[in-house]
């Protein structure tokens, strides 16, 4: 019984006091998760929820202001009235900020390592051209936008917003500086199938670093009409020297990754708008078909007849980008930058410039390589619209060229339309609204901060209208 | 001073045991008259005391609550005492934390048992239902009608923001899980479709001896974090070793079960949108049936799902109740065995039980298979054994209640839910939505499977060295696996736009408990008796969770994970150990003066290594005045004191980043890796609250009048708290510190017991009363607000819980309708309508003013009756699913409507009363716009949209059950062989509800258990139900 006595004990007290320490350790390490991640897995993954995530917010809704599209039931609608909430995809600010942006600034401090020997600049440059990208993408739909103070934990809990004008300074830096990384030749790891753009090919990530550089250049065509085409050009002289091939973000087409319009076709939000119908159909253009199904998902005829904008919901069927189209495919790619937007933004700063023979040139080449982009085939279609020359040449073909191109690429488009103050397509009004007539006086000119950041950040700008342009916009 | 009880020569030992029960009586006082020798009986009664050198020894037992003998020794040397219950006190014997039996006559804070009787009478699935309206103090909710759903427990309010508030449950000294995990990814207690089970849901009730609720830190306090919110402190049954031979009783019960309570809907109008049919559409804003619409020329449907036809100029079809329809009548069927046995060395109990219940919803099903064996075994005479093993299996199908619900919500008249044709012969879906499936292909083709395998078992080793000497060593184990699987077969429109997907689920959880306990008792002198415990506690836990999704289904009909596209894996692998030491002194005065301290300090592995061990004390003071007091009417008084602190750990991991995957963890073939969103923190500090507790006990008029009375404060700080940060930073939500919630509150017992004798009728009148005000102080510097919960949805008015500066914990916040200063409702001149505040505003709170349950127990000769009616006050309930039906033109509310000026049926307008604001001039005047209740600009985007509209009082009186039982006379026992007793009875339950909440019982919710209460978007209802049973006993 002794025995049994001092078992027990033993077993009772001495085990209760034994140090614990590393026990303790050792049982709170998280298991199912790693503490380090490689500059591959972290690049893959800010791509993923950067472009991966884009194509799902305004990108594809942006296309409902340009009027390439009209709403067709619930948010589409509100949307095309003009009735947005800070509610409205909110989501794309966190998806950025929480996973895009900040993994690519992860993988820039990783890749900047503790010194040179340990560096590589490689990743440092690829990350920064493409934050310069999402930066773009956000500032042009919001204004101010979180930079300087952002994704630094709390050490800022509440990050002030920084300025367009700063933002746009710090686009053309972010670029500036990707390509001289990109240029390093001493870099320890570079990228390889983990970039899911370019896969690794760092030639094209220079000669995309410069493209985007002329975009956002040209972006400033109010604020310095003279200046932003001469730096968009020469961006663009450099792109072309280096060689610029598409940027493209390929979706798999598998059940977790498809196309954002393919999504879109199953729901269809919004659907063809009759602004943009007309043009595609009164002018015979062959990219019709690859914009746009005749049938509706269920198999519903709807023909090529366009929605009037801000018509609300209706019991007519309309045309979608349907999986027959070339957005619309389950593994179909979005566009980030390509080589016949580049050729638009030259023809648009030649026309600046009054260089109208260049310009005619860029636009007629532009509008060739847009069709073939979406693998329309020329029905005679460039014999009409891309034979101009420097005295046929106007901003207006320019623009309605440019417009019908960039179809898919609503934010971009978006800018354009506001950057000519919806002058061009010509056919551009102010939708409907619920009562009938214009929804509103004027157009609208940006979106609302993310509804989290209205909740949980003091320094978010206040008294933000649809309406108040932003910087660029003045 | 005392002498050491261990004998040498001249020794007097024996038992002290109770005249009531035969049951013997721990911590009663022996002691040689004129002397201040004696001693302390032990756990079980005993006691052995020296009285060499007192030639005529006289003992002197005593016992709280019972009278004192005096015995003469002469020549024995084994003398048993049985102690008469003192007509002035009440005599109970309780189990307090630690499993240690104490005199409930001297505690010094608030506890409540429950014996084996209030689970028969209520006879329920789950036992923690069986604790409503029984316990003053605390408050039971249970999910809905599912089979096997949860419930969600809550003893004194809600005193955490983020983390867990369900008490901790302890059986047979294991404590053992209570989780409710749901089917989602990650298994966050936030509930997909299929509202989870408690776990605690594996517990046979009819295994449970006793139930002792420890509500405040100072009950509690032995246990330490983990029982921060309370604890429930189960014995389960054993044999008897006084009473010797077998004894066998078999208990059968079978009920059926019916839906309590429909939301109502309208009738009148068919499918179709701004008053004329549509083909495409889910809403029901169609032509009103009165004026006998046709489908119009060119309508090709599926009306019956055999196949289009062209139903043109056909009358549109009209089904009623097609929400009452969608449910069944569903059955419990539950049969037990239990055998007893013992002798004196030993004694066992051991159950076989089989439940099997079938719910409302076609399909779901639930089955418990139980079996349980406890045994004990004196060893020699200071050392027993005892052991427990209890497994159980259990087996689910559960239905997607979300998607469910949602579809019935939709329904158009149009179809009749129990004989469309929802599938056609090749499997495909026959029903138009290209977005929502039928209910029934839901129900029929969807569902998940659940099993769960568990085991509990424990060994106790005790040794007595002497009375003031126990040692005791106690192991247990508790482990379970929770195996699911969820299968959307091709066609379903919500998986994978209609290539389905199957979802696996694999769970372990495992928890070793060990305690090692000394204890004892003896008296300092006459006046003087003291007690203590000290001990050491480790806890480890490992919780393992695999879950696949399987998306795209390769093979119609093949319902396995493997059978798909693309799989999705994530795993939740977490592990978790503290150490604690603790110490239990009570001093006792002239058993009217109760003193007790507690202490408790644990490590744990959770928090920063430099920083793990916290230190808890407790003080509580029992003073039974009724002992100083000669009063004929006053048979007993106590009142309480006490003072407790309580500390609690940090969740798993919670110090330091880590990297996570996404849902889909690899694109294009290549991993990735992202920051965690949620930012860690490195130096977390252990939660802390501490409570004041003030008590009264009476019994009055020779123990028919009696009364309990608790009133607690209680504050919970240094909370830890997912703070929401701006997303700007990188992350979403930051683990801090910062939380700070109070609770008090009042709990008050009053029972009449026979107060006027009726001739052989016994009754018994017991109200429990509870209130409790809760408080969020603070919740970080810099923010006033936290979210508990979002559920707003496309159809659904924004609705949002969150944790408030200066309100309870659960405010409910919406949409408003715009008030002038006085009140006045604002209405938009141009259309009449009423506006909507732009910012959302507190429209209601979860928790209720007050809870009161009445039960009544009747007994005439071998019939027993027992009725509970259970009042709840207050406490609002967001009917989201009556939201859903104004969109879809269901809801009743939605009847008075405008299509047109000229259609008879659907003209309606009115003229809101309010006033009208004036931009220009910034004034006021009284609203003269003729309002027309519109479909989308009225119904839709109006009244929808204000989520005020249906955030309502969740008021409720309802009888809870009714149990009828008549025992067969003895006469008549004594003619049928081998049998010793026979009871039949009859159990109603949920009979009766008086709510003016318009939605489902407003006790069921959509989320489960766990903190998301009070909000009904698209749950199963409550059930009535009505049982027979029968009570064998060999």
């Amino acid at each position: 019984m002794k025995r049994v006595l001092r078992y027990i004990i033993i077993v009772g007290f001495i085990s209760s006091f034994v140090s614990c320490d590393e026990k303790f350790e050792e049982m709170n390490t998280p298991k199912a998760n790693p503490a380090d991640a490689s500059l591959a897995t972290l690049l893959t993954g800010g791509q993923e929820y950067s472009f991966g995530q884009i194509g799902y917010f305004w990108e594809r809704y942006a296309n409902i202001f340009t009027q390439h599209l009209a709403g067709n039931h619930a948010d589409g609608v509100s949307w095309d009235r003009y009735q947005l909430q800070p509610a409205d995809n909110s989501n794309l600010f966190f998806y950025l900020y929480t996973d895009g942006l900040s993994n690519l600034e992860k993988v820039i401090e990783l890749g900047k390592g503790e010194n040179a020997e340990e560096a590589s600049p490689h990743y440092v440059g690829v990350a920064q051209i493409q934050q310069a990208l999402i930066l773009g993408h956000l500032t042009d739909l919001y204004g101010d936008i979180p930079w300087t103070e952002a994704m630094k934990g709390l050490e800022y809990p509440f990050p002030n917003y920084d300025s367009q004008e700063k933002i746009y300074n710090t686009i053309q830096s972010l670029l500036d500086e990707g390509i001289s990384n990109i240029k390093n030749d001493n870099s320890v790891f570079s990228p390889g199938s983990d970039d899911l753009i370019f896969n690794g090919d760092l030639g094209k990530w220079m000669a995309a670093a410069y493209a985007i550089k002329a975009r956002y250049a040209n972006h400033l065509s109010k604020i310095d009409p003279v200046g932003s085409a001469q730096a968009a050009l020469d961006a663009i002289d450099k792109a072309e020297a280096v060689g610029f091939s598409d940027m493209l973000y390929a979706f798999e087409g598998s059940a977790n990754h498809f196309s954002p319009w393919w999504s879109h076709y199953q729901n269809s939000l919004a659907v063809a708008s009759d602004n943009f119908m007309d043009l595609l159909v009164d002018n015979n253009d062959p990219r019709l078909e690859r914009y746009f199904s005749e049938e509706k998902v269920d198999g519903t005829f709807a023909g090529y007849v366009g929605k009037q904008n801000g018509k609300g919901t209706d019991d007519s069927v309309y045309p979608s980008p349907g999986e027959d189209t070339f957005f619309g495919a389950k593994d179909a790619s979005i566009f980030l930058m390509t080589r016949f937007e580049l050729l638009f933004i030259k023809a648009e700063a030649h026309l600046r410039l009054n260089q109208k023979g260049e310009a005619a040139n860029a636009h007629n080449e532009a509008i060739a390589v847009s069709l073939q982009s979406v693998g329309a085939t020329d029905n005679g279609y460039l014999v009409s619209f891309a034979t101009e020359d420097a005295t046929t040449i106007d901003l207006e073909k320019v623009m309605t060229e440019k417009y019908k191109a960039m179809f898919t690429q609503g934010v971009e488009s978006w800018v354009d339309v506001r950057r000519h103050d919806y002058q061009y397509p010509t056919n551009l009004e102010i939708p409907e609204g619920e009562l009938g007539g214009p929804t509103s006086d004027e157009y609208i000119r940006r979106v609302l901060y993310s509804s989290y950041e209205v909740i949980n950040n003091p320094n978010v700008p206040k008294d933000i209208t649809v309406y108040k342009r932003v910087w660029w916009d003045n | 001073g005392w002498q050491q009880a261990m004998a040498q020569s001249s020794t007097v030992s024996g038992t002290v045991s109770s005249a009531d029960d035969g049951q013997p009586l721990p911590g009663a006082s022996v002691i040689i008259k004129g002397t201040t020798q004696g001693v302390i009986t032990d756990f079980d009664g005993k006691y052995s005391l020296d009285i060499s050198g007192q030639s005529s020894a006289v003992l002197v037992v005593s016992f709280v609550g019972m009278e004192t003998q005096e015995i003469a020794v002469g020549a024995q040397s084994i003398i048993d005492a049985v102690l008469e219950s003192d007509s002035k006190q009440l005599e109970e014997v309780v189990v307090t934390a630690m499993g240690v039996s104490r005199e409930k006559a001297s505690l010094g804070y608030a506890m409540t048992s429950v014996g084996s009787e209030v689970l028969e009478q209520s006879s329920t699935t789950n036992f923690i239902d069986a604790l409503n309206g029984k316990v003053a103090g605390i408050q039971i909710t249970n999910s809905g009608g599912q089979a096997g759903s949860g419930t969600n427990m809550l003893i004194r309010g809600y005193s955490s923001i983020n983390f867990n508030n369900q008490p901790l449950i302890v059986v047979d000294g294991i404590p053992i899980d209570n989780d409710a995990t749901s089917s989602n990814s990650s298994g966050s207690s936030q509930s997909t479709g299929f509202a989870p089970a408690n776990r605690g849901i594996d517990i046979n009730p009819d295994d449970i001896a006793t139930m002792s609720v420890l509500k405040g830190g100072a009950a509690t306090a032995l246990y330490g974090s983990r029982a921060a919110n309370g604890a429930l402190v189960i014995t389960t049954k054993s044999g008897s070793k006084e009473k010797k031979g077998l004894s066998t009783t078999y208990s059968f019960s079978h009920s059926v079960e019916e839906a309590n309570k429909f939301p109502e809907q309208t009738d009148k109008f068919a499918r179709g949108r701004e008053g004329s049919y549509a083909n495409f559409t889910h809403w029901s804003w169609g032509p009103a049936y009165d004026s006998n619409p046709v489908f119009p020329d060119g309508t090709i449907i599926n009306l019956t799902g055999e196949g289009d036809i062209d139903a043109s100029g056909q009358p549109i079809p009209f089904y009623a109740n097609n929400l009452e329809n969608a449910f069944v009548k569903g059955s419990t069927t539950n049969h037990n065995v239990g055998i007893s046995g013992g002798n004196e060395n030993g004694a066992f109990y051991a159950s076989f039980s089989n439940l099997d219940q079938k719910g409302i919803i076609e399909n779901s099903t639930y089955q418990r298979t139980s079996a349980l064996i406890n045994a004990s075994r004196n060893v020699t005479k200071n050392f027993s054994v005892s052991g427990k093993a209890n497994y159980v299996k259990t087996n689910t199908h559960r239905v997607n209640m979300s998607d469910f619900t949602y579809g019935v919500g939709y329904l158009h008249h149009m179809w009749d839910i129990r004989n469309f044709n929802y599938k056609s012969p090749s499997g495909e879906p026959t029903w138009f939505s290209t977005t929502n499936n039928f209910p029934m292909w839901v129900i029929n083709e969807q569902g998940e499977d659940g099993m769960v395998d568990r085991l509990i078992g424990g060994l106790d080793l005790k040794y007595e060295v002497a009375p003031w000497l126990n040692l005791q060593y106690r192991v247990g184990l508790d482990t379970y696996t929770d195996q699911r699987n969820q299968v959307r077969p091709i066609g379903s429109k919500d998986a994978n736009d209609g290539l389905g997907d199957i979802t696996e689920i694999r769970l372990v959880n495992r928890s070793f408990n060990h305690d090692f306990i000394v204890n004892g008792a003896y008296n300092l002198n006459e006046d003087f008796e003291l007690s203590y415990l000290v001990g050491s506690n480790i806890y480890t836990n490992l919780y393992n969770r695999l879950y696949v999704r399987g998306d795209g289904i390769v093979l119609p009909g093949y319902e396995d994970v493997t059978n798909t596209e693309n799989q999705v894996v994530t795993r939740s692998l977490s592990e978790k150990m503290t150490i604690g030491v603790y110490g239990d002194v009570t001093l006792g005065y002239k058993h009217f003066l109760y003193l007790g301290l507690t202490g408790r300090n644990d490590w744990s592995s959770t928090l920063p290594l430099d920083n793990n061990s916290y230190f808890y004390p407790s003080a509580n003071l029992g003073f039974v005045f009724s002992e100083l007091i000669q009063n004929d009417a006053l048979n007993f008084g106590k009142f309480r004191l006490s003072y407790s602190q309580v500390a609690n750990d940090a969740p798993f991991a919670s110090l330091y980043n880590v990297y996570v995957q996404a849902a889909n963890p690899s694109v294009h073939e290549q991993l990735m890796y992202f920051i965690d969103n949620n930012l860690n923190n490195p130096n977390l500090r252990p939660e802390r609250s501490s409570e004041i507790e003030l008590g009264l006990e009476l019994a009055l008029v020779r123990n028919k009048i009696n009364l309990d009375l608790a009133y607690y404060d209680k504050e919970s700080r240094d909370q830890m708290i997912w703070v929401p940060v701006s997303e700007v930073t990188g992350y979403e939500y930051a683990l801090q510190n910062v939380g700070l919630i109070s609770n008090k509150g009042i709990e008050a017992m009053l029972n009449f017991d026979n107060l006027v004798k009726v001739g052989d009728l016994n009754w018994d009148l017991t109200f429990n009363f509870t209130k409790n005000v809760g408080l969020v102080e603070k919740v970080s510097d810099e923010l006033e607000s936290v979210y508990l919960s979002s559920a707003s949805t496309l159809s659904d008015p924004y609705v949002a819980l969150r944790a408030t500066e200066g309100e309870a914990y659960g405010a409910i916040y919406g949409y408003a309708y715009s008030r002038t200063e006085d009140g006045e409702l604002i209405i938009d001149e141009a259309t009449g309508y009423p506006e909507i505040d732009s910012e959302e505003s507190i429209l209601g709170n979860i928790n209720p003013d007050w809870t009161l349950g009445i039960n009544l127990g009747l007994e005439y000769k071998g019939l027993k009756l027992g009725a509970l009616i259970e009042r709840k006050q207050g406490g609002d309930v967001m009917n989201t699913f009556e939201a859903m039906m104004v969109y879809s033109g269901l809801s009743k509310q939605t009847e008075q409507r405008y299509y047109s000026a000229d259609d008879p049926y659907a003209n309606a307008t009115v003229v809101f009363d309010g006033v009208n604001y004036d931009e220009e001039t910034g004034t006021y005047t009284k609203n003269t716009t003729m309002a027309k209740l519109t479909n989308v600009g009225y119904y839709q985007q109006n009244f929808r949209l204000a989520s005020e509209n249906f955030v309502e009082d969740a008021s409720w009186w309802r009888l809870r059950s009714v149990s009828l039982a008549y025992d067969l006379p003895s006469k008549l026992m004594n003619r049928i062989p081998f049998v010793q007793g026979l009871q039949v009875g009859f159990v109603g339950r949920n009979l009766w509800l008086l709510t003016k909440y318009s939605g489902f019982d407003p006790e069921s919710n959509s989320n489960g258990p766990g903190n998301y209460q009070g909000i009904q978007s698209r749950v199963v209802p409550n059930t009535r139900s009505y049982e027979v049973n029968l009570k064998v006993k060999f």
